[in-house]
């Protein structure tokens, strides 16, 4: 029979640095950590001590750790601990001077083996660049659609869309800088590609959302709310927020994903509750849903003038029930001179 | 668009004159070097003589905030009955009628003797009050409803506080086309001379300052001496009804409404333009006027075409109302596609920032619009009806309509109405009025 001790210097996101294995025979075993060559692990930190520490595993499989009267002693759950005293180790985890190890022996509970569906990094590449090159290619067609469709005098198109390009690039650009950098914190990996694919997937389906919802809306002669909008928008943003969270940080996806809801909807409800707030006090506000396509692609014909005039008649009571209501909720408004 | 090239020839004749000034006064300097040129023996003494006639039953009129000794308004009136009952306009007043609380009323007359103001009656849609000024009462000044084009007229006020002054001028008779009536008087008629008397060579009134064009020289309005003679024997000597002032004023505004309404042609004129029938001069006081862009390239042409009542009556200092005004805009395009021109029309329709027209939230509730597809004898548009009352006046609204065709894949239009000051009966009527008069005939 033989002890087994395991012993990792961990760098940044606890990769491992260097690893140490000990094998000495019988149910104990005893090892020294120390700057010097008479330690049975050797680390080249400055603040560690010529034989810093002594391992102990014991016929269980438990270990300890002493400090052999060094200057800066140990460090076990943020708490540092001086002269000769054992130490039971939980996550096996412990720093002396500025390096961070891990104790393993035979006797820990390792993960279960992950089955191996997960993409290889290259794979994971592939698919990321995959969904990169169609999110950039919805984009920029909806971008360049958009223009289009704005602009009535063609031989204006390449400049508009030029600088509409440059000036979204520029935009884009600092929103995936910042994603990546959140990754590299956390995983130390940027991964540039999976958050532009993210993002560029979620900015095409914000070009395309809105373009097919109008013309379904006018096509079916159906007029949503702007609330509609703002919830679609709402959608895409939590959806979007969620991922990039989910790619680029350790926290659980449960939390990731109420992150990702929870501030569009706070944002965008304090919007919308404001403007609601706003507009529910305001002389001029008139809410305009019509949605205008070419007569070809309309589905649904007006309603004739003499039911449309029918129904006009409670717009009295309507505007008496607001009358009553900014009379009540605000009496007194700011003076807003709100003339054309 | 059209006031473009007519204030840039305003401002042109303005140089203009300058530079002959200052020609003139050259030429004068030059002349006096040599002899000095002898005075002028007979002047005109009729502006005099009026001036002496009617002074005593002039005064002037001031509004104070709170309890400040310095004023915040002034204006005009002139003793029109006895017992002290002095004729001066609803804008000068109409602020201390409406915040009594806020606002009181003093007069000051022409030998410097003060004291305090009861307004007894308005006239909001001709700009009218009479006044009981207490302590003070000057034989009246005689009210003449006669005045005849050409002859000399004369207006007495009290313009920018820098006491009173006569101007000289000539009566150009009743305005042509004008809603409300009005005597045009070409002379001078400064802020402050507002509710003072237009009096005629003999010193009668025919009508009472109110209302000048800064945009011109010398344009300058009275309200017709009938109207303040109607509302001196209409109404009593007990002070204005403080409770129900909000309800008079919006009965007279109802009425002004009405009574433009009545005025309409009926049906309501039309005018075919890229086979659209719009709404056009509906009846000769309107002031109609239509434009586009003349440049022959453009993708999307654009017609444009206005027609306004000039019926818009002061109210008080935040608030106008009693208008009449649509406009359209009708777009047709040889060259783009449907889609864009969609697109363009799109654009062109949507209300800036969800708005249409003007008002103040101090005095307007929100509106309530009904929005929907609507095919007015087979030609298919878009149309927002919408209603909003005043908060202080019960039972007047103002409407707007919005109307966008969807018709035609290369020609559309879309036209705005404005109608303020109204009954919701008398509104909503003319919502349909206004859509039935809309077809399409290629």
């Amino acid at each position: 029979m033989e002890t087994i001790i395991v012993i990792d210097a961990l760098g940044a996101h606890d990769r491992v640095l260097s690893r140490h294995r000990i094998e000495r025979p019988g149910a104990v075993a005893t090892c020294t950590i120390g700057r010097g060559a008479a330690a049975d692990v050797v680390l080249d930190d400055p603040h560690i001590a010529a034989v810093h520490v002594r391992v102990a595993v014991d016929a269980g499989g438990k270990a300890t750790i002493t400090d052999l009267n060094s200057v800066n002693g140990i460090e076990i759950d943020g708490r540092r601990l001086h002269g000769v005293v054992d130490m039971p180790l939980g996550d096996g985890v412990f720093r002396i001077g500025r390096t961070k190890l891990r104790l393993r022996t035979a006797a820990e509970n390792i993960p279960a083996e992950v089955s191996d569906q997960k993409l290889s990094p290259s794979e994971a590449r592939a698919r990321d660049f995959r969904w990169l090159a169609i999110g950039l290619a919805v984009t920029i067609a909806g971008e360049v659609y958009s223009i289009w469709a704005a602009t009535i005098q063609t031989r204006e198109l390449p400049t508009k869309m030029l600088t509409t390009l440059f000036a979204l690039a520029a935009i884009f650009g600092v929103w995936i800088a910042f994603w990546a950098l959140v990754s590299r914190i956390a995983f130390g990996e940027s991964r540039w590609l999976r958050h532009a694919a993210i993002f560029f997937c979620i900015v095409a389906a914000i070009d395309i959302g809105p373009l097919l919802l109008d013309t379904a809306s006018g096509a079916l002669g159906i007029y949503l709310p702007s609330s509609a909008a703002m919830l679609v928008a709402g959608i895409l943003i939590a959806t979007a927020l969620a991922v990039h969270l989910l790619n680029a940080s350790t926290m659980r996806p449960r939390i990731a994903i109420a992150i990702g809801v929870l501030i569009p909807a706070i944002a965008l409800g304090l919007i919308q509750w404001r403007s609601t707030y706003t507009q529910n006090r305001s002389a001029t506000y008139i809410p305009d849903r019509n949605r205008i396509v070419p007569p070809a692609l309309m589905l649904r014909g007006g309603e004739p003038l003499q039911k449309f005039v029918l129904d006009l008649d409670e717009l009295k009571e309507r505007a008496d029930a607001k009358r009553a209501f900014v009379l009540t909720e605000d009496p007194s408004p700011d003076d807003d001179s709100s003339d054309e | 668009m059209r006031a473009t090239p007519s204030a840039g020839r305003a401002v042109t004749a303005l140089v203009i004159l300058a530079l002959c000034g200052a020609g003139s006064a050259s030429a004068a300097v030059d002349a006096s070097a040599q002899e000095a040129v002898p005075p002028l023996t007979a002047a005109s003494s009729a502006a005099r003589q009026v001036l002496d006639r009617v002074r005593p039953a002039i005064i002037q009129v001031k509004g104070f905030f709170g309890t400040n000794t310095s004023e915040a308004f002034h204006g005009t009136g002139f003793a029109a009955a006895p017992g002290g009952i002095f004729v001066t306009n609803w804008h000068v007043v109409s602020d201390a009628v409406l915040y009594p609380e806020k606002y009181r009323l003093e007069y000051k007359t022409s030998a410097g003797g003060t004291g305090s103001l009861n307004v007894l009656a308005i006239d909001v849609r001709h700009d009218l009050a009479l006044v009981e000024a207490v302590g003070f009462a000057p034989p009246p000044l005689e009210l003449s409803a006669e005045a005849k084009k050409g002859e000399r007229a004369y207006s007495v006020g009290f313009p920018l506080d820098v006491g009173l002054t006569i101007t000289e001028g000539v009566n150009n008779g009743r305005v042509e086309d004008s809603f409300e009536p009005r005597i045009h008087y070409s002379g001078a008629l400064n802020s402050g001379m507002s509710g003072g008397p237009g009096l005629d060579g003999a010193g009668r009134v025919i009508g009472v300052n109110v209302a000048v064009n800064f945009q011109s020289q010398l344009v300058a309005f009275f309200v017709p001496a009938e109207f303040a003679i109607a509302l001196l024997s209409s109404s009593t000597s007990k002070p204005l009804d403080a409770k129900h002032v909000n309800e008079e004023i919006a009965g007279q505004l109802r009425a002004h409404s009405e009574a433009l309404l009545a005025a309409l042609d009926s049906p309501l004129p039309s005018q075919n333009d890229q086979g659209y029938e719009l709404p056009a001069k509906p009846a000769g006081f309107f002031v109609c006027g239509a434009g586009g862009d003349p440049a022959p390239d453009q993708p999307i042409q654009i017609e444009r075409f206005y027609c306004d009542a000039n019926s818009t009556l002061y109210v008080a200092s935040d608030i106008r109302s009693g208008g009449l005004w649509f406009r359209h805009s009708v777009l047709h395009s040889t060259t783009l596609d449907s889609w864009r021109f969609a697109q363009r029309l799109q654009a062109l329709s949507t209300l800036p920032s969800g708005k249409i027209g003007s008002g103040r939230s101090r005095q307007l509730a929100p509106y309530a619009c009904k929005q929907d597809d609507v095919t007015l004898d087979g030609l298919q548009v878009n149309a927002i009806v919408c209603l909003r009352a005043y908060r202080r006046f019960e039972g007047l609204y103002d409407l707007n309509l919005h109307i966008v065709s969807k018709n035609a894949p290369r020609r559309g239009f879309v036209s705005t109405l404005s109608l303020t000051g109204v009954s919701s009966e008398a509104a909503l009527a003319f919502a349909k009025v206004y859509l039935a008069a809309i077809r399409w005939k290629p």
